[in-house]
Formats: C-alpha cells, structure tokens, sequence
C-alpha cells in the first residue's frame, strides 16, 4: 500500500512538474521573428493600440482610431505632404480650370485592389459619390457639387458650382475620417451607405481580420505598387516591409507598457509622459514624442446666461493662465507648448500674431472687472467633462480653481463619456466643456463645421456669430493663398475678440517602441509602412 | 428528481423575462448616447438622425420595449450596436476565457483554501490556526486589481515567465492558453481560497466536535483517515454552497480581472458595452448573468442528493 502511494506521488509530481514546464515554454507570439540578414522584410510587428474601433469603415464616422487603422488599407487620391499641401497619390496629376470649378484628374494607371482587379474611374466615381453621401467633410462639399464624369478609364471630372478653395485639403485630410479614399465599385454596390463589413483598398496592407474590441490583423499586400514619391505620413512611397501588421486593443496604459517591456509589442501608442525618463533609460525602448498632436480648447455652451454674453467670455479668458493649466494638466514642459494660433508652427496655415495680444493675458483684476460689468448674478457655471480622459478631467478642476479666483462658481461636473457626449448635444445643463482638436489640420475651413451660427456644440447664435459665418464663407471660394491666409488672420482675431472657444495650448504624445522597430516615423498618425523589424 | 428539476427549469422562465425588463428599463434610463459615441466628436446632428433612425431610437419608448419584448420572447436578444453581430453570438465567442478563467480560479481557491481551513481547524487555537486566519482575512482584504497588477509586475514583467495581458484561444494555442490565464487565475484564486479557508475551517470545527469523530478516535482509527473520510466528507455541504455562490459570482465577476489583463471574456464584453451603451449586450449580459445564478443554484441543490444520501427531492 505504501509503495503504491510513493508511485502515485512520484507520477504526480513527475506530471507536475512537465505540466510547468509545458506552459513556461509554451511561447506566446512565436513568429515575430524576422530575418537577421539585413533583409528588411519579415516578421510580425505587434501594435498595442489603446483605442477601439467600434467598425472600420472609414466614410461612416468622425473617429480617428479607424482611420489610423484602416489607412494602411486604404488610400486617397490625394495625401498630405510634410507642409499640410496636398499632393497627388493615386492620382497622377491634376489639373484646376480658369474658373476654379472644375478639377480634371487623371487617375495612375498600375494601382491593383487587393482582389486583385485594376482600379479605374468607374471605383473612384462609386467611391466619391458614397463618400459624398455619407462622410461629413463629403456632407460640406456636397452642396457644390455639381457632377463627377469618366473620361476613359483613367480620367474623372469633378464639377463644382463655384470655387472650393479647401477642396483637395478636404480630399487628403487625415482630420475625423474625411478623406477621400478609393474603394472597389462592387463594394460600394454591396454595401451602399451601410456599415461596411468587408473591406477591399489599394493600400500596402490588406485586412485579414477584425475581432471587435480584440485585434485587427493585415498582412502585405503582394501586389501593392508604391508610389514614386518622397515617403511622409501617408503619401509617396510606403512598403509593407513586415509580413504582418497586428494592432491589438489594450485599452488599460499599463498593460501597453508592461507588454512592451517584455517585447509582447513592438509599439505602444498613450504611453504616460510622467515615465518618459524611465523609459529613456530603458535599452530597450525607443521614446517618441508627437509633436505636433493636438490642441486643448474650452468650448463654450453660449445658447444661454452667462455666456451668451461676450464680456462674460472676455473675463473668463482673462482670468486663465494658459502656463499654469497646462502645468496642471499635461506636466512636464516636454510635452506641451504656448501657441496662440490654431495651426502648429511649420504649417502653412499658423498665424503667429493672429491673437492681438489676448492670448494667455492673465489679468485676475481686469476679469473681475468685466465680470462685474457683465452683471454676473453668480449663477453656477458647469463644467461639463468625461473622468477617463486624465488632460480634461485635471484640466476641469484646474479652470474651476482659477475661475473662482475672480469671481466666478463652478460646478464641476465629470461623467463617462457616453453621459456626457449626450449632455453636451443639449442647449442646457452646462456651460463649458474641454476638447482637443486634432493639430495637423490641413486647412483653415475644417474649423467652419465647428465654430459660426449653431456649430457643434457651441450654440452660438447672434450678430456677431453670422460674421463669423461670412468670414468662413470668403475663406471657402477664395483660392489665392495669400489673399486666403489673410482671411485666415481676420479669423483669428475675430476668434480672439468674441472667444467662442478658449485655446489653451498645444500638447503632444508619447509613443514607445521596441529598438528593433526600424524606420518608424513620428508623424501624428502612426504609420507602420517602410518600418522593419531587426530582431 | 426529475420532476423537481424540469420544475425549476421552469422557473427559470419568469425569472429571466424579469430581469430582461428591468435591464431594457435600466437601460433606457441610464443618461448617455451611443449614437454620438459611435460617430464620434464631429458628426453632424443629420448624420445622428440619420443612424437613429436606422437603429430605430427614434421611436418612442413603448414602441421599442413591446418591439424588444416579443423578440426577447422569441429567443431573440438583437444585435450589438458596436459590434456588428448578434448579442449570443457575441456573448458566446467570449465565454471560454471567462469559463477557463473561473475554473482556474476555483481550482486555485480549493487548492489553497480547503487545505488551509482543515489545518486551521485541524489545529485549532494553536499558532498555526491564527496564522491561517490573519492568511485568509489578508486574502479576502487585497483589493484583486492590486494583486493583479503586483503579479504581472513580477511574473511577467520582471520574471518574463508570462505573457502581461492578452488572451489567445484554445484554437489557436492549444494548452498554450494557460499561459495567459495563470496570473489572472490566482488573482481571483486567492480571494476564493480566503473564503473556502474560512467556510471549511468552521464547517469542519462544527464535525470534529460530533460523536461520530469521537467514536473514531475511540476505535483507534488513524487521524488522518479521521479527517479526511469522516470530517472532511461530513463538511462538505456548506463547503459546496460556498464553492457553488462562488463559481457563479467567477462567471459573472471575473470583470475587473479581464479588464486588467485584456481578457476577452464575458466580463469586458460587459464593462465595454456599459462604457459605450451597447445596450443590447449591456441587456444580454445582465441575462447572462442571472441564467449562471439560477443554473449553479440548481446545480449545487442537485449535488445536495450526491454528497448526501438523505436529501432527496420531490
């Protein structure tokens, strides 16, 4: 019986012991590895992506993370180059008529789907006329237009009803999903203005799969013929160098870095910029930093008291220390800078002196003056915000505190977002709420959508909003750059006098990344074409 | 037996229908917009109506809920708002993480938990019984994200012997899934293990104290024989309630280890879906939910007749 007991035991410890052995050597992500060889191709690079996308198709939404996704498989006519100007890129060139109404496109020739079929004008035109239907920044465009013909299979003919200055910035702008990018006309047939569930592009990669709230896998498309181009952001040439492109969702920050730290990922995109020196020191890890990113702003709610009123505006922006917010809501200095303009320095559209000295004035004794004038009666003003996003929900209290320092009471008031995206899209219940704005805007004319008479959020409705209005509607047909960039100046000041929304300042973003991630660039969207793995 | 399950199989039927009613009514009056979220910042208020009305939120309350009703009826929990498929579908491709996970973590639990209460009881007032006691109380009280996050700290970061999150299925890993569920298993493991040394070191202090024990003692049988054939079986029932509550609140509370760990299992299908109001999943989750509880009751009061010859059930 005893013996029988010791076999027992010693089989029991014996599979134990394998069982151990079998899960600490079972590996997780083996396949990762590419060739040594200074081949630069091979290998499965592993992204961990914090956001999800609720689907992936780009046309039918305004949130970035599915753009940042999907435009490795899809493509525009047109790209931002590194100065924000579109350029050509599954067009071949094209030409504008005398009168600005008519743009004449001749498509390339050696573009391949990823089912394998040639891309022709009939795509684009399918593509164009859905995009029109169904995209916002399409949505804009749409009431001048006037008609999109094929001219041979390679040649299409856009028609509009009058000059559209932003037209081609429209076109390549990587801002809220309105870029225009070409898919298969069968399966813009399938799909018509639905959700698209399958997804055919032009881009270097094509999709394998797309587990919701799990991963989103592509692989290289063989076929794919880059573009002659310098390579910037998404255009001129890209190479699918990694066989593999694997964006996993790993909504939790530390989780992305722990992951990273032990090579489970090649990159990870909201890394916290309070660890940067850690990180620094790590000979592991590559830091990037993003700049530029984007733009903290309040967004002021003045469909009622008190800030319908300008004066009440004009004392709320004087009794802000733009420096000492973003101290309290970014951090390190690394991370952040002062720009009163609403395009990052280097951008053909940035106004240095657009501001007229109003920007980041803080003057608590003029503020309380003005307050005093406006005849605030003390009302609570409520700050309306989401507590996931950690700039925003610090950036609330920060405001509360400075505002109380003139006079003002505040009523904090941070939800999820889901709440508050609700509570916002009504006229009453709050009064401020912190945003960001994506910084590589291609052109000014984005900002007619969010800013002008019952734009947004903001619920602005007077005399003074309808010249913001006919401000944006001379920007829209003039095509001149230099007669526009004034226009784009007189913006800014008139921004500055009737304060629809306060600008903050500029952050950026931290992203990380093995060492052996090669070639990556840090442009605003991460891109994962022409970067290899030397593992 | 029979009888008495398809009796409470029955029951099941009311129950469910009242927790679908009050989860469409909860929902539907839980402030928050999932149109706006799923179109995101910038879509204009005609793009909004325009996706209302193919989702059918423009229809006022009663239609919706009568709508809802006669397909919940039918079997039928809709579709994900975000996810672009069915709810059942949805809730049953994440259920081997979360199942995997609760049976990891239970076997952990009784591994740790049931030794350590018999040795408590075992040797009970001497030092070995409180140490036990201040062992279980610090495992009740460690908040399991903490523990969660001091473990991947160590065993995957430092250690490197795990993977730090994620989760790969049984498709395409085989046993190599285990990797993924060992850290999260003894996170919640260790808070069962707390409960189960708690509920075994009372029940078997209960048994110890019976004539039979000492009659066994008296006969001269072997201590260990004692403890493990007669105390140890006789402790068993209030052991198996425990071991029952706490396999339904791992099926149904493994949320926070998931979302820590980036499991996708039923738990993170579940907090995604209130953060974003999926409200169908948010609705077939709390089903979900409330089928694990009334089938583990069935399951546990079934054991009862098995463990114990006398109860029987009519």
């Amino acid at each position: 019986m005893m013996r029988f007991k010791y076999i027992t035991s010693v089989i029991l410890t014996a599979a134990l012991v394998f069982t151990l052995l079998a899960v600490t050597a079972c590996d997780s992500d083996s396949g990762t590895d590419a060739n040594g060889s200074g081949d630069r191709y091979g290998g499965s690079l592993i992204v961990a992506n914090a956001l999800t996308p609720a689907h992936l198709d780009t046309d039918i939404t305004t949130d970035s993370t599915i753009g940042q996704l999907m435009f490795h498989v899809y493509e525009g006519l047109f790209e931002i180059d590194e100065n924000f100007m579109p350029v050509p890129h599954l067009a071949e060139n094209y030409s504008l008529s005398d009168d600005g109404t008519t743009y004449t496109i001749q498509l390339r020739e050696d573009v391949l789907f990823h089912d394998g079929t040639g891309m022709t004008s009939d795509d684009v035109i399918a593509s164009f006329e859905r995009w029109l239907a169904v995209n916002g920044a399409g949505n804009n465009i749409e009431p001048y237009f006037v008609s999109i013909e094929a001219n041979g299979d390679y040649e299409v003919v856009i028609s509009l009803s009058e000059p559209y200055a932003p037209f081609l910035s429209f076109l390549s702008s990587v801002v809220a999903n309105q870029k225009f990018t070409v898919k298969p006309k069968t399966l813009i047939e399938q799909f018509g203005g639905d959700i698209m569930t399958e997804h055919i592009g032009t881009g270097p990669f094509e999709l394998v799969d797309f587990v919701p709230d799990q991963y989103v896998e592509m692989k290289r498309f063989e076929d794919y013929s880059p573009h002659p181009g310098e390579p910037f952001g998404y255009s001129g040439e890209k190479i699918a160098y990694v066989d593999e492109l694997i964006f996993r969702i790993v909504p939790e920050q530390a989780m992305r870095v722990a992951g990273l730290q032990t090579g489970e990922y090649h990159f990870a995109d909201f890394a916290p910029r309070d660890q940067i020196t850690q990180f620094e020191n790590d000979a592991d890890i590559q830091t990037f930093i993003v700049s530029p990113y984007r733009q903290s702003f309040i967004i002021v709610n003045m469909g009622h008291a008190p800030f319908d009123d300008k004066l009440t505006r004009q004392a709320m922006r004087y009794a802000l220390d733009m420096e000492e917010l973003a101290f309290s809501m970014v951090g390190d200095e690394d991370f952040w800078f002062l720009n009163p303009s609403l395009f990052p320095p280097g951008h053909i559209w940035h106004v240095p002196e657009g501001d007229g000295g109003r920007y980041n004035s803080p003057d608590p004794d003029r503020a309380r003056e003005m307050l005093e004038q406006s005849g605030y009666d003390g009302t609570p003003i409520i700050i309306l915000n989401s507590r996931e996003d950690d700039i925003e929900s610090r950036g609330a209290l920060a405001i509360q505190s400075q505002l109380e320092q003139v006079g003002f009471t505040v009523d904090v008031q941070l939800y999820d977002r889901a709440t508050v995206v609700e509570q916002r899209s009504q006229v009453d219940g709050w009064h401020l709420h912190l945003s960001q704005f994506f910084s590589p805007d291609p052109d000014p004319q984005v900002y007619g959508a969010w800013m002008g008479t019952n734009k947004w959020i903001g619920n602005w409705d007077d005399d003074e909003s309808a010249e913001m209005d006919e401000i944006f509607t001379r920007m829209l047909s003039e095509t001149d750059y230099n007669a526009r960039h004034a226009i784009v100046q007189e913006w800014h000041e008139y921004f500055y006098e009737t304060v629809p929304y306060v600008k903050l300042f500029d952050f950026r973003q931290l992203r990380l990344a093995r060492v052996s991630l090669q070639g990556y660039e840090n442009f605003a969207f991460h891109t994962f074409f022409n970067v290899w793995l030397d593992e | 037996m029979l009888r008495y399950i398809a009796r409470r199989l029955l029951l099941l039927i009311p129950v469910l229908l009242i927790v679908a009613v009050v989860a469409f009514i909860i929902t539907n009056v839980i402030p928050g917009d999932p149109v706006r979220l799923m179109l995101g910042d910038f879509a204009t208020e005609a793009e909004i109506a325009a996706m209302e009305e193919k989702l059918g939120f423009d229809q006022p309350f009663h239609i919706r809920f009568v709508s809802w009703l006669g397909n919940i009826v039918r079997g039928d929990l809709g579709d994900s708002l975000f996810l672009q498929m069915p709810v059942t579908q949805a809730i049953i491709s994440r259920l081997e993480p979360t199942i995997l996970l609760a049976i990891i973590g239970q076997l952990i639990g009784i591994l740790i938990g049931v030794p350590l209460g018999v040795l408590a009881a075992v040797k009970h007032r001497t030092a070995i019984d409180q140490s036990a006691i201040v062992l279980a109380l610090a495992g009740i009280s460690v908040p399991s994200f903490w523990l969660a996050i001091m473990l991947m700290m160590v065993f995957a970061v430092n250690l490197g012997w795990f993977p730090t999150s994620g989760y790969r299925p049984i498709a395409q890993a085989g046993f190599g899934m285990i990797r993924y569920l060992i850290l999260p298993g003894i996170s919640l493991g260790v808070m069962q293990s707390a409960l189960l040394a708690r509920m075994t070191r009372s029940a078997m202090l209960d048994v110890l104290k019976q004539d039979y024990i000492r009659t066994a003692r008296a006969k001269g049988l072997a201590e260990k024989i004692i403890i493990s054939r007669h105390a140890l079986k006789n402790a068993m029932i209030p052991i198996i309630t425990v071991l029952g509550f706490s396999m339904a609140a791992l099926l149904g509370g493994t949320w926070i280890i998931e979302t820590v760990y980036n499991i996708p299992g039923t738990g993170a299908l579940a907090i995604t879906a209130i953060l974003r109001r999926d409200y169908p999943i948010i609705q077939g989750s709390m089903i979900f939910i409330a089928l694990i509880y009334v089938v583990v009751n069935l399951v546990v009061d079934i054991s009862y007749a098995f463990i114990n010859p006398r109860v029987r059930y009519r």
